[in-house]
C-alpha cells in the first residue's frame, strides 16, 4: 500500500473518530471530568509509599488519578469504540467493498487503532497538562514502565473487544454488549471508589478482570512500583503484566480464528 | 455504440457455476467479453446477474467453471486483479459519517492513476453534496457516489451492478454519456440493469440471463432481428366481442399472443399490425385506434424468460 493511501486512510478515520461524540466524550472529556471532580474532592487524601530500599514516599491521590483513568480509556477504547467500527465496516459491507480495491484488509484493522492509540495519547496529554496546571502532580514511576503497562492495556482490550465481536453485523448489539461488558468491569476495577469497599464476593470477581489489572498496574507503577510490588490484587506487578499479555494474545488468537469479513 | 478497437478478450467466464445450498444462482453461464466494450446482463431478479458479476469480481469463488479477467483469476491473482478493475455494488460499502468529498480522494489515493476528480464529481452531479456524510444522502446520490468511486481509478474493467436504479433520466442519461466517455478512451464496461432500453441504446452486446443459465446473447439490434419480431399490438379484450386468444395466435405473421385480464398483447413480423387489423374487420369488430408499436428488446426478454410484469411499458 502507498503512503499516501495510507495517510489519506489514518486521515479519513480520525475525521470519522472525531465525528463520534460518544468515543470522544468517553476518551476525552468524561476523564478529564472524572480527574477534575475526584481531584478536587478526594485528591488530597495522602498516599505514603515505601520502597523496596525502605525509603519513604508520599503522594496525594490527585497525583496518581490520571493513571487510573488512562486504564480505562484504553478498555473504553478497546472494548466499545473499537468494536463500534469494525462492526459498522461488517454492517456496512465496507471490508466486502474494499475487497475489490487495492486497499489490504489489515489495514482497515491498523488504521482505527493507529486513531485510537492518538486518541489515547491526546487525552493522556491533556490530563498530564491540566494535572500538572491546576494540581501540580507528582510521577514517581519509571516513564518507559508505565508507557509499557499502556501499551500493552490498550493491545489487550483492543484485541479482547475485536474477539468478542468478531461475528457481530450489528452497531446496536455490538454496543450493548460493550457496555455490558465494560460497565461492571469499570466498577468492580475500582477505577470509581476504592474495591476494599466491596462485599469479597465482587472483590474476588474483580480481581480477575483485565480491568482490575490495568488500573493497578498503571496506578502502582505511577507512584514508583517495581516487577515485585504487591497491588490490591494481591499479585506482584509483573503477574498482571503477564495476565494482561496472556489475555491479549487469547484474544489476538481467536480474533483471527473467528473475525468475520462480511 | 462504440465499436471494439479489436477482437481482444478482456474477460471471459467459462461453464460459471455457483451454488447456495440447494440454490443454484449461477449454472453452467459461458460468456467473453471483447476488450473496450460495452456488456449488458440482464435477466429478471433472481437470475444469477450479481452472483455472476461477484464471481467475475473475485467476492465469490466459484464452485465450478473458470474466470479469467484482463488474463487474471480474480482469486488467486487477487493483488494484481485489484488494480485492474473498478467495482460498484448494489449494496452500499461507505461509513454513513465519511463525507463523499473524503471517500472520493480515499478511494483515488488508493491506485497508480486516477480520473480527474473535479471532472467525475461535476459529470455524475456530485458537487452539490460532496460536503455531506454519506449517510445522510438519499437512495440517487448514493448510487451516483458508488459509480464515481467504481470508476476514480481508471480501472480496464469497470464492472457495474444496476447503476441506474433509482436515478431519474437525467441522472441516466448523465451516467450513460460519461461512462460511454470512459468507454471510447478504452474502458470495459460490465453492465447490470433492468432497463432494457438503455441497454439497447449503449450496450455493444447483451446477455440474457434467466433462472442462472444463459437463454441468448449478442448485439442489441441482432437480436431483435434474428427474433423474427417486429411488431406489437395491444388489443383491448372489452372491444373484441368474442374473439380470443386462440383466434389470434392462429393468424399468420403472429408469433405469440398474451392475454391478461384487460387486453391481449399481440407479437408478430413486419405483416401482424394489417393481419390483425384484417382479422378484426373480417369478425365485424371495431376496435377503434389499434396500438401498436416496433419491436424492442422488451419483447426478446419477454419471449426469450418468459416471465410476467415486462409490458404496460414497465422499463
Amino acid at each position: 500500500m502507498n503512503p499516501t493511501a495510507l495517510r489519506r486512510l489514518i486521515g479519513t478515520e480520525l475525521l470519522l473518530a472525531l465525528r463520534e461524540p460518544g468515543a470522544m466524550f468517553m476518551s476525552i472529556i468524561l476523564p478529564l471530568a472524572v480527574f477534575l471532580a475526584l481531584g478536587f474532592s478526594v485528591g488530597v487524601i495522602e498516599i505514603p509509599v515505601e520502597r523496596d530500599d525502605g525509603s519513604a514516599d508520599l503522594f496525594h491521590v490527585r497525583d496518581v488519578l490520571l493513571a487510573g483513568n488512562i486504564a480505562w480509556v484504553t478498555a473504553a477504547f478497546g472494548i466499545i469504540s473499537l468494536p463500534q467500527t469494525l462492526v459498522e465496516f461488517r454492517q456496512h459491507g465496507i471490508f466486502r467493498r474494499y475487497r475489490v480495491t487495492p486497499m489490504p484488509p489489515l489495514m482497515l484493522i491498523i488504521a482505527p487503532l493507529a486513531v485510537g492509540a492518538a486518541i489515547v495519547v491526546a487525552s493522556l496529554a491533556l490530563m498530564l497538562v491540566v494535572g500538572w496546571l491546576v494540581f501540580d502532580i507528582r510521577f514517581g514511576g519509571n516513564a518507559a514502565l508505565v508507557a509499557l503497562a499502556i501499551v500493552l492495556s490498550y493491545v489487550a482490550f483492543a484485541a479482547f473487544g475485536t474477539a468478542v465481536t468478531a461475528r457481530i453485523r450489528s452497531t446496536r448489539t455490538g454496543l450493548g454488549l460493550g457496555l455490558v461488558l465494560f460497565a461492571p468491569m469499570l466498577v468492580l476495577s475500582g477505577a470509581f471508589g476504592p474495591r476494599q469497599a466491596f462485599p469479597e464476593a465482587l472483590q474476588l470477581v474483580g480481581d480477575w478482570l483485565p480491568l482490575t489489572h490495568a488500573y493497578d498496574l498503571l496506578t502502582f507503577l505511577w507512584l514508583g512500583a517495581t516487577w515485585e510490588t504487591e497491588t490490591t490484587i494481591g499479585v506482584p506487578v509483573w503477574v498482571s503484566f503477564a495476565y494482561l499479555g496472556a489475555i491479549g494474545a487469547v484474544c489476538v488468537v481467536a480474533s483471527v480464528r473467528f473475525f468475520r469479513w462480511d | 455504440m462504440s465499436a471494439a478497437a479489436s477482437r481482444e478478450i478482456a474477460l471471459q467466464a467459462t461453464s460459471l457455476r455457483k451454488a447456495y445450498g440447494d440454490v443454484v444462482a449461477v449454472d453452467g453461464v459461458s460468456f467473453a467479453v471483447e476488450r473496450g466494450s460495452i456488456y449488458c446482463i440482464i435477466g429478471p431478479n433472481g437470475a444469477g446477474k450479481t452472483t455472476t458479476l461477484e464471481c467475475l469480481e473475485g467476492l465469490r469463488r466459484p464452485d465450478g467453471g473458470a474466470v479469467r479477467v484482463a488474463g487474471l483469476d480474480p482469486i488467486a491473482d487477487h493483488n494484481r486483479f485489484v488494480h485492474t478493475i473498478g467495482v460498484q455494488l448494489q449494496d452500499t460499502g461507505i461509513p454513513p459519517r465519511m463525507k463523499v468529498r473524503e471517500a472520493l480522494h480515499l478511494f483515488a489515493a488508493l491506485y497508480e492513476t486516477f480520473l480527474p476528480l473535479a471532472e467525475l464529481s461535476a459529470e455524475l452531479e456530485l458537487d452539490e453534496f460532496l460536503g455531506k456524510r454519506y449517510g445522510s444522502l438519499s437512495g440517487g446520490q448514493k448510487r451516483r457516489v458508488n459509480i464515481a468511486l467504481a470508476l476514480v481509478g481508471d480501472p480496464k474493467i469497470a464492472f457495474l451492478d444496476e447503476p441506474t436504479t433509482g436515478l431519474d433520466p437525467e441522472s441516466r442519461f448523465r451516467f450513460w454519456e460519461y461512462v460511454r466517455r470512459q468507454n471510447a478512451r478504452g474502458m470495459t464496461i460490465v453492465v447490470t440493469t433492468h432497463y432494457l432500453e438503455e441497454a439497447r441504446e449503449y450496450c455493444d452486446t447483451v446477455l440474457f440471463l434467466n433462472a442462472g443459465k444463459v437463454v441468448t446473447a449478442g448485439p442489441p439490434a441482432r437480436l431483435i432481428a434474428e427474433s423474427g419480431l417486429a411488431a406489437r399490438v395491444v388489443l383491448p379484450r372489452a372491444a373484441l366481442g368474442g374473439v380470443g386468444e386462440d383466434d389470434l395466435a392462429a393468424l399468420p405473421s403472429v408469433v405469440h399472443v398474451r392475454g391478461t385480464t384487460t387486453s391481449f398483447y399481440v407479437y408478430g413480423d413486419a405483416d401482424v399490425v394489417d393481419a390483425v387489423a384484417d382479422f378484426l374487420s373480417e369478425k365485424g369488430v371495431a376496435p377503434g385506434v389499434l396500438e401498436a408499436r416496433p419491436a424492442n428488446l422488451d419483447d426478446i426478454y419477454f419471449l426469450a424468460v418468459g416471465h410476467e410484469s415486462l409490458e404496460g411499458g414497465k422499463s
